[in-house]
């Protein structure tokens, strides 16, 4: 029986140090059902299970370090990732340019298949901005990347900004594509023994 | 998470969706949460329609805080959420937990959405006898082999043999060795474990279990990943580590010179420290692991450990904050092969489950290791250790003193402020003295002033033994902060470099840890102790192995004979074990072609190869083991071979003969691979103090041949006195003497005696007489050694050698000690025949003062005044004349000496001489032949040429110049430049240059 596999995402988060990164991720996979003790990892690593208009998605959602100090080991997470997540603080004009440097990095190094979101976080700070909403929304067309607004503190505009993200990976994708695991390095014996078990069955069954 | 299914295929789910549609559409809105047995039980049990509403959860007001969460299903049953079970309450018929196996997020066509979850138990009817195997369980390869046996609910008998017999042949037949890339071990390993699963699926047991669950079969090929690793890992893992010991060994250099890092220095929050001793545990124990599966656990431990909230702080970590703390823990692991781990768990970890959570893992320490590596992490240590503890009381003390301060002054020697530095310590020496009217004046005014001083002193001036808190004096910390103008500065100001601090560091300690070269070598120079041991039994040569500075290795191996290259510390490893554990192959290299020994054992009883962490360095290891034993096989092969008269192979035991020692001949014979590396050694240990001779390190040589500190300290006057009776049983009293003296000859492991000749047949007092050393001389000849030794091609004594170079003294001493004053070497030329060709008076006038004889003909005929004249020498050609020369001796192509020069002014000389002799003999005729008849005047005047410019014109091109020859293996410099006698130094030096040649390149 052919089982349905279900599509897979790595996605990164990136961002300068403290414009809440951390905290729209831990909002968005907020997993009510784990123990207190039992954080695995929860802390930087998240997998999120979808079922969007029929499809199973997994979203692999990868929390990186934000520190200047940490740029350049930066592409040790973002390898092999089809979708980044680009977090500014709208209070701050600093990590707006941060965004713009990450934007480059990306399309240089991941090519434009990667799917971007760039998205203005602390929106509950509105009267502290100090990034033009209109400036980031036109800088966000220039590079193919969509512009989002939320705030991790009020729970605002996180759902709404992985749903399109994931929509977006999945037409990137394509429906012939299906990638089920890791695109680059090609499990090396599962389609044998996968194969094995399928003859055995037919002959004694 | 492992467990994975789609629900869309779950008959529970496809009843909901089709009988129920308006709860799926209502539970966005009302929060429903819906909980659906796993499909395999889905498939067995029988649910009505009505039932089905046991499993739609809508939440009711709930406490958070006790991590409970209470739902109420819509037939009004009570649910409690503790972690990642449900507890069915109040109106289950029993009391049951259910494990929650996953959540999914199911978005409705207008974006709305609801959780479903997945479990493992019905919440009526029969519960399932079915239980998901957690991978974690699997941890254990025992429990690997238990699950194989029984984990298809029927005992397999045999099944743990048959695989360890498989793996056997597996391993029998498969080499892992260094060189193999890493795509082919990984086809190696993947296949066996394919053939594995694959037999495994041939019991009926175990397949019918795969039936039953699809899921089934990941667990089962963790199973025998697990078990295979487990049996091949000894083999797999040090060749895997080969493969990226380069990267091992530069990231072990980074973090040992880290070592003292703290978490402060990275910005790390302190509450976050709390769980950092515990991670460090967990993450000691990878070592000891040996399959990926419980690598990755034990990262996976650590990283949660390392997360876990601490009682400090209910602050919740984020990446930000986690990376910076891996970097410490793998600063602090003592674990020298991450790079390996890295890759062995990131390619060998085959098994799909989890792959995602463990790639994080992976991802992230190789982020931490890449930082490190990288550099970019440099911590001011020293600054800090030095200034911060002060920073305190330096306030208040600045305004009350303006006296120099032990810390004010290391500073100073911090931000190498040179010019003041120098005027701190002249005002040391002086400044008590200067202002008074005598040094030893007692006037009052003197009195206070003296006084003064005093008090002050005590307030808080430097002297050069002053030191910190820590012992630390000035040269310490210049040693630490690796400036060697200013450390040469203390030297030439009386610091001792011996001095050490409470650590037990001496500054050569402190230059080599950190890695200053010039530092270190200026040290060296200066004498300081390289076998000094600190507290904890290292030696700078076990620092600088360590921390991985292979210059700083070089110049203190190079300084130092082989039998001191094997120091042991605390725990018993010499710098070689070291070396080879942290993987740095350029030193494990370094250490074994000096000598270091491969044999010593620490206290575990570990060869240093034991010890190496990787196959690339156990592979030059064993190369160099090969080299050695190979050499010895060879030579048995030959010895054997002479012994069966094979005349043609005979030449090839002398042929590799690794040097050719007067000696050897008879040695051969018995020649063990022990006595190869001991030739080895002495050519090394010689061409060591062939290179202290001509530096003029007495101490060094001293030091060398054995010849220990007490001789050091007697002048060699008195020594000459005890010594020469010695010298007929080679410098030891008795062959059992114990005294110091003798017990320092015997202790020489290496064996070098004062008889001994390099390949061209140099002796020790050759050395010291090309470079005119004359105590080193005097040393030697009184340590026995022949003056009349020669070297091999050339047949030069050492008085020809300090003829050669003007050591007018060194001839002297040497005369005195009985050298044949006309030797001849292999041209025929005396020592004279030499001062004579470089114009050297001093030493010819030495050499005719001490009844030379001016006129040897050396192979050709030409006597000294012939060199002398040919090279336009006019002071040496007069003090020959003046020294009874004869001015007319012709030489095998009969010319005399005014025929073979070209310089105007010995022609002049000469033809004065010639004439002024002729006058003399005229003289002397006319009153011969005053008294006897005339006779052939004539015919002795038929050789003088007419006009001699003529002559010599023809003559210049027919010159033959063997003393030209002579020279060459002394200096190439002496025959393109004769005239610039001047420069000997120079010479001496080139010469030097070229005879020390072969052990810098060597060890280069």
């Amino acid at each position: 029986m052919a089982e349905r596999l279900s599509l897979e995402y790595k996605v990164v988060l990136l961002g300068e140090g403290c414009v809440g990164k951390t905290s729209i991720f831990l909002r968005y996979t907020e997993d009510k059902f784990s123990e207190k003790h039992d954080v695995t990892l929860q802390a930087a690593f998240r997998t999120k299970k979808l079922t969007l208009s029929g499809k199973r998605v997994s979203l692999h959602i990868w929390d990186t370090a934000g520190q200047e100090k940490f740029h350049a080991i930066a592409p040790i997470y973002y390898r092999d990732s089809r979708g980044a997540i680009l977090v500014y603080d709208i209070t701050d004009a600093n990590s707006f340019d941060r965004v713009k440097i990450w934007v480059k990095e990306l399309r240089r190094m991941c090519g434009s298949d990667l799917v971007l979101a760039i998205v203005g976080n602390k929106t509950d700070m509105e009267r502290d901005r100090h990034v033009q909403e209109q400036n980031a929304i036109e800088y966000a067309g220039q590079v193919g990347a969509k512009h989002f607004h939320c705030s991790a503190k009020l729970n605002k505009g996180i759902e709404e900004l992985f749903l399109d993200l994931t929509r977006r990976l999945i037409s990137s994708q394509g429906e012939s594509n299906y990638n089920a695991r890791s695109p680059t390095r090609p499990q090396p014996s599962l389609d044998i023994v996968d194969d094995t078990p399928e003859e055995k069955r037919n002959s004694c069954c | 998470m492992s467990y994975d299914e789609d629900l869309s295929r779950n008959p529970i789910f496809q009843r909901l969706e089709s009988k129920f549609p308006t709860l799926l559409a209502e539970a966005p809105f009302k929060s429903f949460l819906f909980c659906i047995p796993k499909n395999a039980i889905a498939q067995e049990i029988d649910i009505q329609d009505g039932d089905i509403l046991n499993y739609v959860l809508k939440p009711l007001n709930s406490s958070p805080e006790s991590g409970i969460q209470s739902y109420q299903t819509l037939t009004k049953k009570r649910v409690e959420v503790r972690g990642r079970n449900l507890h069915l309450k109040q109106g289950f018929p029993e009391a049951r937990i259910a494990r929650i196996l996953f959540e999914e997020t199911f978005y409705n066509i207008e974006d709305k959405s609801y959780q479903v979850l997945c479990v493992d138990q019905p919440f009526e009817g029969k519960p399932t006898s079915q239980v998901i195997l957690q991978p974690e369980e699997l941890l254990d390869p025992n429990e690997c082999y238990k699950f194989l046996t029984v984990g298809g609910g029927q005992n397999i008998i045999g099944i743990e043999n048959y695989i360890q017999m498989e793996l056997s042949n597996f391993l029998h037949l498969s080499r892992f060795r260094q060189g193999v890339s890493l795509r082919h071990m990984l086809d190696m390993v993947s296949a066996v474990i394919t053939r594995l699963v694959m037999i495994c699926l041939k019991y009926s047991a175990i397949h019918r279990k795969y039936c039953e669950d699809k899921s089934y079969i990941d667990i089962l090929r963790l199973a025998v990943e697990n078990v295979v690793y487990f049996e091949i890992y000894p083999k797999l893992f040090k060749v895997v580590c080969g493969l990226v010991s380069k990267e091992d060994g530069e990231l072990n250099k980074v973090t040992r010179n880290l070592a003292h890092i703290e978490a402060t220095d990275l910005e790390i929050k302190s509450q976050f420290c709390f769980n950092f001793p515990k991670a460090k545990r967990e993450l000691a124990k990878m070592t000891s692991l040996r399959t990926p599966y419980q690598k990755l656990w034990c990262m996976h431990e650590t990283f949660q450990i390392l997360s876990q909230p601490t009682p400090h702080s209910n602050e919740p970590m984020n990446a930000d904050d986690i990376l910076p703390l891996l970097v410490l823990l793998i600063i602090h692991s003592d674990i020298a092969c991450w790079y390996g781990n890295i890759s062995f768990m990131e390619n060998f970890y085959l098994s799909p489950l989890d792959k995602e959570k463990y790639k994080y893992c992976i991802s992230s320490v190789e982020a931490a290791v890449e930082f490190l590596r990288s550099g970019n992490l440099k911590i001011d240590r020293f600054r800090k250790a030095l200034f911060i503890q002060n920073e305190g009381t330096q306030v208040t003390q600045k305004n009350t003193t303006t006296e120099c301060s032990i810390d004010n002054f290391f500073e100073l020697i911090y931000q190498d402020n040179f010019s003041k530095i120098q005027d701190t310590l002249d005002s040391l020496q002086n400044s008590h003295l200067k202002e008074l009217c005598h040094p030893l004046c007692t006037c009052d005014r003197c009195q206070t002033h003296l006084a003064t001083a005093h008090s002050h002193r005590n307030v808080g001036a430097v002297t050069l033994c002053s030191c910190d808190d820590w012992g630390r004096g000035p040269l310490h910390i210049a040693a630490l902060v690796g400036n060697e103008k200013v450390m040469e500065l203390l030297l030439n100001y009386g610091a001792q470099p011996i001095s050490q601090d409470y650590h037990g560091s001496s500054p050569l300690h402190m230059a080599c840890q950190k890695g200053h070269i010039k530092a270190t070598m200026l040290l060296v120079d200066r004498g300081a102790p390289t076998n000094l041991q600190d507290n904890s039994g290292n030696t700078p040569l076990h620092l600088a192995s360590l921390y991985g500075h292979d210059a700083c290795v070089k110049a203190l191996v190079f300084q130092s004979p082989a039998r001191k290259l094997n120091p042991y510390n605390e725990k018993g490893d010499t710098p070689l074990h070291i070396a080879a554990r942290w993987g740095y192959e350029d030193i494990v290299i370094l250490l074994l072609e000096s000598g270091a020994s491969w044999e010593a054992r620490n206290k575990d009883k570990e060869v240093p190869k034991d010890c190496a962490q990787n196959s690339a360095i156990q592979t030059v290891f064993k190369d160099y083991i090969f080299r050695t034993r190979g050499a010895d096989d060879m030579l048995y092969a030959a010895d054997y071979s002479k012994r069966m008269t094979l005349p043609s192979l005979k030449r090839s035991s002398t042929f590799s003969s690794p040097m050719g020692f007067r000696r050897s001949n008879n040695v051969f014979r018995t020649t063990t691979s022990l006595q190869i590396k001991k030739n080895h050694m002495i050519e090394r240990e010689m061409n060591l103090v062939f290179d202290a001779i001509s530096t003029g390190k007495e101490n060094l040589v001293r030091e060398m041949m054995g010849w220990e500190k007490t001789d050091m300290t007697c002048s060699i006057d008195t020594e000459s006195s005890c010594e020469l009776n010695n010298s007929t049983c080679n410098g030891v009293c008795h062959p059992l003497c114990k005294c110091i003296k003798c017990t320092a000859e015997q202790n020489t492991e290496t064996g070098l005696t004062i008889a001994m000749a390099s390949k061209s047949g140099q002796t020790f007092l050759h050395m010291a007489c090309l470079h005119g050393n004359y105590s080193l001389s005097k040393l030697f000849i009184i340590k026995g050694a022949d003056v009349n030794t020669r070297t091999y091609a050339h047949k030069h004594t050492p008085l020809h050698l300090a003829a050669q170079y003007n050591h007018s003294g060194v001839v002297k001493l040497l005369i005195e000690n009985g050298a044949e004053i006309h030797a001849k070497d292999v041209n025929g030329c005396t020592p004279l025949h030499y001062s004579a060709t470089n114009g050297h008076t001093d030493s010819a006038l030495s050499l005719l003062d001490n009844g030379a004889s001016p006129n040897e003909n050396d192979i050709r005929n030409n006597i000294p005044l012939h060199n002398a004249a040919k090279w336009g020498h006019t002071v040496m050609v007069e003090c020959l004349l003046e020294h009874g020369s004869l001015v007319d001796k012709y030489n095998a192509d009969s010319l005399m000496p005014i025929q073979i020069t070209q310089s105007d002014e010995v022609i002049t000389i000469l033809e004065s001489y010639q004439n002024k002799q002729k006058r003399v003999s005229a003289r002397r005729n006319s009153l011969i032949d005053s008294l006897n008849t005339e006779s052939d005047i004539t015919s002795s005047m038929n050789y003088i040429p007419v006009s001699p410019v003529s002559v010599h014109d023809n003559i210049k091109t027919v010159i033959p110049d063997p003393p030209i020859e002579d020279l060459r293996p002394y200096s190439k410099s002496i025959f393109t430049i004769p005239q610039l006698t001047s420069k000997t130094k120079v010479e001496a030096e080139v010469a030097s240059t070229y005879l020390t040649a072969g052990p810098t390149t060597s060890l280069t």
